[in-house]
């Protein structure tokens, strides 16, 4: 977009090429230049801190020392570690030959003992490790979605449309992979999730507008990655998208549930799931209830169904092939 | 270490003429000391204020600096010949920068979008903000009082956005090679810094225009 050229003209950061390529235009276009004007007055700010800081005098010596310090380390531990176990196998040896049945069996129940403590641990801590690389991805996810907000003229999120080909919560994906926000199709796909070994592709949004019915199908299953996307609501029997408020508690993105429960969503990650919210942070939730609501559901609206809210705070998460409104909704043409 | 900065002094005419990327492809086959401490001493002043300005604490930025060119000494044998060393070494800063800020646990909770609190309900675009008819910001504001003005601004934007005004408008990378440092695509640092540049305005014009 050229006003982030402008701004990238004024402080050098354009490559060679762009740089010349603009130039030739301010130098032709007297408006252009009035808009560089006003960029570079909003730069003004910026221009205050142009001071620098002096690091301490010594932080380059230390830094050296450390690494030193580091090498040396590995060299004692290298050298000790040889020294010891040639020493250490003819008493291993040794020791070997003396075992009796009664020492195996001990050494046997001990080991028993430790893989008990060990193995739900190690459990623990793998599910544990899943979890915090999905919500990395979820937030990275979310990231691109608040980057394309501040895109938009009307800070709007990705606008599923309420009819149409794209009118699905999958739509996101191939928008934010289209629209340059999102360079690695990886992030749409939960580590937790059984099928995660296969990373399926999002497609262009070309190819979904350009697909057959009978392949839209396989298209609207898999174009939203392992996450499920906010559908907006209706207002004025119109499908309205969300704007970026800065929300604390309005969820954007989640993890896609598969089971809904009584007051829960079972996903990749077994009860509960991860959400990321509209000011950006994310955080994992057991029940499907909207934190700091009364009752708002998470993955349905006021009327207990998988579409769009009835109204600006019915927030609702449909996952990839949701339609926010039932097919052959009219759109009122009095609108 | 000392004495190998000292000696640097003396033997400084020996590679001084070396780009850094030369000094750290030289520094991963012969492990010569001196070489590394030249890569330090090279680029010690701009990633020390890098950092510094990122952390918003001279402490942090002293151990973050550090720690960049522990996993410099630790994964050189990962750069790769033909690519540029700044973008490199801003990405390690910039996680080991992170990465200090979630172990100290002074990581705020920044929100993505704290000026839009305060103008809910319209984004706007910097030219918009800038064509209204209020006075320059030159014109209006106490030159003592900016600086600090600034940088608490600046320490108040979040993290994604903090990063980008630091490396593209304060240490002078270009837009590709932010995108590289941070593994985003150009064109978010682009929307970023704007984005930033937007907010330092529209907080400008909270506290001052209309306090005026």
């Amino acid at each position: 977009m050229i006003r982030d050229d402008l701004v990238g003209y004024l402080v050098g950061a354009l490559d060679a090429s762009e740089h010349d390529e603009l130039k030739q235009r301010l130098d032709s276009d007297e408006n252009l230049r009035q808009q560089l004007k006003l960029v570079d007055r909003g730069l003004q700010p910026l221009r205050w801190d142009a001071g620098t800081q002096e690091p301490p005098a010594d932080l380059a010596a230390r830094t050296c020392d450390l690494i030193d310090r580091h090498v040396e380390d590995n060299k004692v531990e290298r050298a000790s570690g040889g020294a010891m176990s040639a020493a250490g196998r003819e008493e291993w040896a040794d020791r070997n030959r003396n075992w009796t049945m009664a020492d195996f069996v001990v050494a046997a129940g001990v080991c028993l003992a430790a893989a008990c403590l060990f193995f739900p641990a190690l459990s623990s801590s793998r599910h544990h490790q899943r979890m915090v690389a999905c919500q990395n991805k979820l937030r990275d996810v979310g990231l691109a979605l608040t980057d394309y907000s501040m895109s938009d003229r009307q800070g709007m999120f990705p606008v599923i449309p309420a009819k149409g080909k794209m009118g699905v919560a999958g739509m996101y994906a191939p928008t934010l992979m289209d629209g340059g926000f999102v360079d690695n199709a990886d992030v749409f796909y939960c580590p937790a999730k059984s099928n995660n070994t296969i990373v399926l592709k999002i497609p262009k949004v070309n190819e979904v507008l350009s697909a057959e019915p009978e392949d839209l199908v396989t298209l609207y299953n898999n174009m939203g990655g392992d996450y499920a996307y906010n559908l907006g609501f209706v207002e004025n029997g119109k499908l309205q998208g969300v704007r970026n408020r800065n929300r604390r508690f309005y969820p954007i993105l989640a993890d896609e549930p598969l089971e809904l429960l009584a007051d829960s969503v079972v996903t990749g990650h077994g009860r509960g799931q991860n959400l990321f919210f509209e000011d950006g942070h994310v955080e994992f939730v057991m029940t499907r209830t909207r934190p700091k609501s009364k009752s708002d559901d998470l993955f349905l609206n006021d009327r207990g169904l998988k579409q769009a809210g009835l109204h600006a705070n019915d927030a609702v998460l449909g996952t990839s092939s949701v339609r926010p409104v039932p097919v052959g909704w009219q759109v009122p043409s009095s609108q | 270490m000392t004495t190998t900065i000292a000696k640097l002094t003396t033997s400084k005419c020996n590679v001084i003429e070396q780009t850094g990327e030369q000094l750290l492809l030289r520094y991963r086959e012969t492990g010569d000391r001196d070489l590394f401490a030249r890569i330090v001493q090279m680029y010690e002043h701009e990633l020390y204020n890098y950092l510094h300005r990122y952390m918003g604490n001279a402490e942090m930025a002293e151990d973050a600096f550090q720690a960049t060119f522990f996993q410099v000494h630790l994964k050189c044998d990962q750069f790769e010949s033909g690519r540029k060393l700044r973008p490199w070494l801003y990405a390690i800063a910039t996680n080991q920068a992170i990465d200090a800020q979630r172990r100290n646990k002074r990581h705020r909770m920044a929100s993505l979008d704290q000026s839009n609190q305060k103008n809910d309900d319209e984004m706007g675009k910097l030219i918009d903000l800038l064509v209204s008819a209020e006075p320059d910001p030159v014109d209006v504001v106490d030159a003592g009082d900016n600086q600090q003005w600034v940088r608490d601004e600046i320490s108040s934007l979040p993290d994604h956005l903090r990063s980008v005004v630091g490396l593209v408008y304060f240490q002078g990378l270009k837009y590709r090679e932010a995108a590289e440092a941070l593994s985003i695509p150009v064109g978010t640092v682009k929307s970023r810094l704007h984005a930033a540049v937007l907010k330092l305005n529209q907080a400008w014009h909270a506290s001052h225009v209309q306090r005026n």
